[in-house]
């Protein structure tokens, strides 16, 4: 492959990963940002409950005695179309409280157990669970205990799939992408036409007994001197091959 | 002028970096500024979506004591509900109530001047008829955040592709120009001095084969009649039987003995690099950099113990490395591929298996791990022979993946697929790399690198020390630890600007002493804490720092004794976050004062081998 076809290539291949880079990590950064919203707006509606069923416990009843707990998840699943239904589970994981009356009593599945498990602390935990979202955080005592788990269980389609976007924002940025690469593309092959050139120009000169880069150009270094030498060098033996002959003549 | 014109070479790396980030950066501003890549408008409207929930949810609570009976000029605690609300969403900027006339009756703004006209207003409902009205400010600071993070993706990006196109332009100038240039440069001047047989002619891929064909095309007449007279004396003697011309044909040939024409032309093959797998394996390596702190915080949670769980992460990968280190001393030479497959199976798996981690103690293992594979790895391919010619190009070339282009791609990668799915990415690379390190040409090995490169200067070991210390205190340890724990792109940014920094320094002229790099990174540190300087201003800092230090150590960069004062310091910075979990103290500042006492040895180092020029150079 010719220089100036290289300096294309690293160019162009660069600039193509980067732009290719650039239009995923701003799409991805963007349904970051609606996830971000979703989960604030989830998250009031957690924090929401989550306070009021602590500020019932502080009464100092335990957490299978609070009555007004049904009505209070009743009203938040009535006011929050995206939330399906709304669990409250003791320590163990058994639901002690349900808006889907036949999950109380049930023991979580595996998956919301795991979830729990492996939550990052002090943060909700979530799981896609049977086609819904599951999300859900800790119920503390007053004395900073875990007294249960307040889930929600969501429609999964209140978050966006990652890279749902992508397509669409290829297609969007795709003008300014090619414009971008076809931009890389012409620059370098001028950049590789203009170094090949320059070290052709510079060696027509040479060959032509010029000195053309000789202040410019360090491979140019040694060629003077080896010049000057070349022609002593070549008046000598042309020197010594006639001497020869005539030796050779006179056999 | 020097024969290889690496001046020259590193203008156009620079100039060519230049302008391909110029070319991404205009792209990119377009790409961002035009069409629906500009989502300010759409997260603003769900911003608004979460307010008016809110607003919903509070106009549910009002609604029910107005119920009760409770006029709505007399709801008791409100202003203490509204500071609850608020302090629990970073989305709400203001919150109030007004009677359906529009007068206030309950208001509450982070701010005195909280702007409450383009307030989303949410009715309060009771009996189907509305008695007032909640008003929820909206603080949009989940927009601007996202707008900010697009906007940092993008200069790291344009950075990167800058970065990469630089480092990559170098290395094809090193190999395709600058060395046939020296070779040629030098081939020619052998013939200046008669020396014919020297010449090698210039690779054929290289752009300097019309002037390595101008040099040849001169010379071959000069050989072939060289060739001729030989030929032709040969003869004269092959039947001068009684010896009677002898002694004038030897006159005749006199002229020529200062000439040297003995080797016929042979063609060159040209060898590259043998190490430049290092690059690629030391930036899938360097990758981790902004993940680790944060992934070790997050095992613990909002909790002091969080500082212990960062330290350690960090340490044990650091740990890992002067492991790595010395596991290649004993393997590495004897069987060099076979350490730099293991090796980077070994990374590859330990930060693969981080996917499925949960907890502190396996994480800081898998980082233990990580280490030592890696650094076993670059080492199986450094120790080949021919790996550590080209310094102290190629020194400058692997810091700059190892800390400027790694941890920009590890940024940019995570903020796209997640922190454990770029553990998991990395991994891969890491796999992969193994597989290519396998496929690879056996090369032989040279002990050259692991040979002892003593400077007796005190300045290359504190040097590398001390940034080591600055640079994790400030970038894994505060600004992934800490600051931009789940920020990547923010994270990315920061190190692209280092990465820019270091750049802008190995590539100028100046070598200053190894002191005044490490001495910049610490200042920096410490104006960091006081938080009196941008925070961009401190990573570049940081980053020139680097640099200035790693121009200065040039070849020595290579040198184990560096490496593992490096990997020391990164342990050293590790445990100083730890144990700031047991005795509260601001890591940060500790850090920074440590880089500049290890300045101080620095200078001193530098002083005592100015005095004594037999230690000035290794």
């Amino acid at each position: 492959m010719t220089a100036s076809r290289q300096i294309s290539v690293i160019l162009t291949v660069t600039a193509a990963v980067a732009l290719f880079l650039l239009v995923i990590a701003m799409t991805r950064v963007l349904e970051r940002g609606e996830v971000a919203l979703t989960e604030a707006r989830i998250g009031f509606v957690l924090s929401d409950l989550d306070q009021t069923i602590e500020r019932n416990l502080s009464l100092g009843l335990p957490l299978s005695e609070l009555q007004p707990i049904e009505r209070i998840l009743e009203r938040a699943v009535a006011s929050n179309e995206e939330v399906l239904a709304l669990e409250v589970l003791n320590p163990a994981g058994v639901a002690i409280y349900s808006t889907d009356r036949g999950a109380v009593g049930e023991p979580i599945p595996l998956e919301w157990q795991n979830a729990i498990d492996n939550r990052e602390g002090g943060r909700p935990w979530r799981v896609f669970y049977m086609s819904t979202l599951v999300v859900g955080t800790e119920i503390r005592n007053d004395f900073n205990q875990t007294a249960g788990w307040l889930v929600l269980i969501l429609d999964p389609r209140v978050l966006p799939t990652p890279g749902v976007r992508l397509p669409e924002t290829l297609v969007q940025s795709l003008p300014y992408v090619m414009a971008g690469l076809l931009a890389t593309l012409v620059l370098s092959v001028l950049i590789g036409i203009f170094v090949a050139r320059r070290f052709e120009r510079i060696a027509a000169d040479f060959a032509n007994g010029g000195d053309r880069g000789a202040k410019t150009e360090p491979a140019t270094l040694g060629l003077g001197p080896a010049r000057t030498t070349t022609a002593s060098a070549l008046a000598r033996i042309d020197t010594a091959v006639e001497t020869l002959r005539r030796i050779d003549s006179e056999f | 002028m020097r024969a290889s014109g690496s001046r020259q070479s590193d203008v156009a790396a620079t100039l060519l970096g230049l302008l391909l980030a110029l070319v991404i950066g205009a792209t990119s501003a377009l790409v961002f500024a035009t069409g629906d890549m500009n989502e300010k408008g759409r997260l603003v409207r769900e911003s608004d979506t979460v307010a008016k929930s809110i607003g919903r949810s509070i106009a549910e609570v009002v609604a029910r004591a107005v119920k009760l009976g409770i006029p709505l000029a007399d709801l008791n605690g409100v202003d203490g509900y509204f500071s609850d609300v608020m302090a629990a969403n970073a989305e709400i900027d203001g919150l109030a109530i007004a009677d359906m006339s529009g007068t206030f009756l309950f208001e509450k703004g982070r701010s005195d001047d909280t702007d409450f006209r383009d307030a989303v207003l949410v009715v309060i409902p009771v009996d189907q008829k509305d008695v007032g009205r909640v008003l929820v400010v909206p603080s949009y600071q989940l927009a601007h955040d996202i707008h900010r993070r697009a906007i940092m993706i993008a200069i790291a990006v344009t950075l990167l592709s800058g970065l990469i196109a630089g480092v990559w332009v170098r290395l094809y100038r090193i190999e395709l120009i600058d060395l046939p240039r020296a070779r040629l440069v030098a081939s020619c001047r052998a013939v200046g001095r008669g020396g014919f047989d020297d010449y090698s002619p210039v690779p054929e891929e290289s752009p300097l084969r019309p002037l390595g064909r101008a040099a040849a095309r001169l010379i071959a007449p000069v050989r072939r009649h060289a060739r001729e007279a030989r030929a032709l004396a040969e003869e004269i003697r092959a039947i001068d039987v009684t010896g009677s011309f002898a002694s004038r044909v030897q006159e005749a040939m006199a002229p020529l003995a200062p000439f040297r024409f003995d080797r016929l032309e042979q063609p060159t093959r040209r060898i590259g690099w043998s190490g430049w797998l290092a690059l690629p394996i030391l930036a899938v390596g360097g990758a981790t950099l902004p993940l680790i702190a944060g992934f070790a915080a997050d095992r613990i949670g909002n909790d002091p113990l969080a500082s212990a769980a960062m330290g350690g992460g960090i340490a044990a990968s650091a740990l890992g490395a002067l492991i790595g280190l010395a596991l290649a001393r004993l393997i590495a030479v004897r069987v060099p591929r076979l350490a730099a497959v293991a090796g980077l199976l070994l990374a590859a798996g330990a930060t693969g298996v981080t996917f499925t981690i949960h907890e502190i103690v396996p994480f800081a293992l898998a980082q233990l791990g990580a280490g030592i594979g890696l650094w076993l790895a670059v080492w199986g391919v450094l120790v080949r022979e021919g790996a550590m010619a080209r310094r102290p190009w190629s020194g400058a070339l692997i810091l700059l993946c190892a800390l400027g282009i790694g941890p920009i791609l590890g940024g940019i990668t995570a903020e796209i697929v997640g922190r454990r799915y770029a553990f998991l990415t990395c991994a891969i690379a890491l796999a992969a790399l193994a597989l290519f390190a396998l496929l690879q040409a056996d090369r032989g090995s040279s002990r050259a690198g692991f040979g002892p490169r003593r400077t007796g200067n005190l300045a290359d070991l504190a040097a590398p020390m001390g940034i080591a210390i600055a640079l994790t205190a400030w970038f894994q340890i505060d600004l992934a630890g800490y600051q931009y724990r789940t920020d990547y792109a923010t994270l990315a940014f920061h190190f692209a600007v280092a990465g820019t920094g270091m750049a802008i320094a190995l590539l100028s002229s100046l070598r200053l002493s190894a002191a005044i790099g490490t001495a910049l990174t610490g200042l920096a540190v410490l104006i960091g804490v006081t938080g009196v300087a941008p925070g961009w201003a401190i990573s570049l800092a940081v980053g020139v720092g680097i640099g200035l230090v790693g121009a200065r150590l040039a070849s020595r960069v290579f040198s184990l004794s560096v490496v593992a004062a490096f990997a020391v310091g990164v342990v050293a910075a590790g445990i100083v976050e730890g144990l700031s979990y047991l005795v509260a103290y601001p890591a940060l500042l500790v850090c920074g004062v440590a880089a500049l006492v290890l300045t101080g040895v620095a200078g001193i180092g530098d002083l005592q081998s100015a005095r004594d020029p037999a230690r000035r150079r290794g």
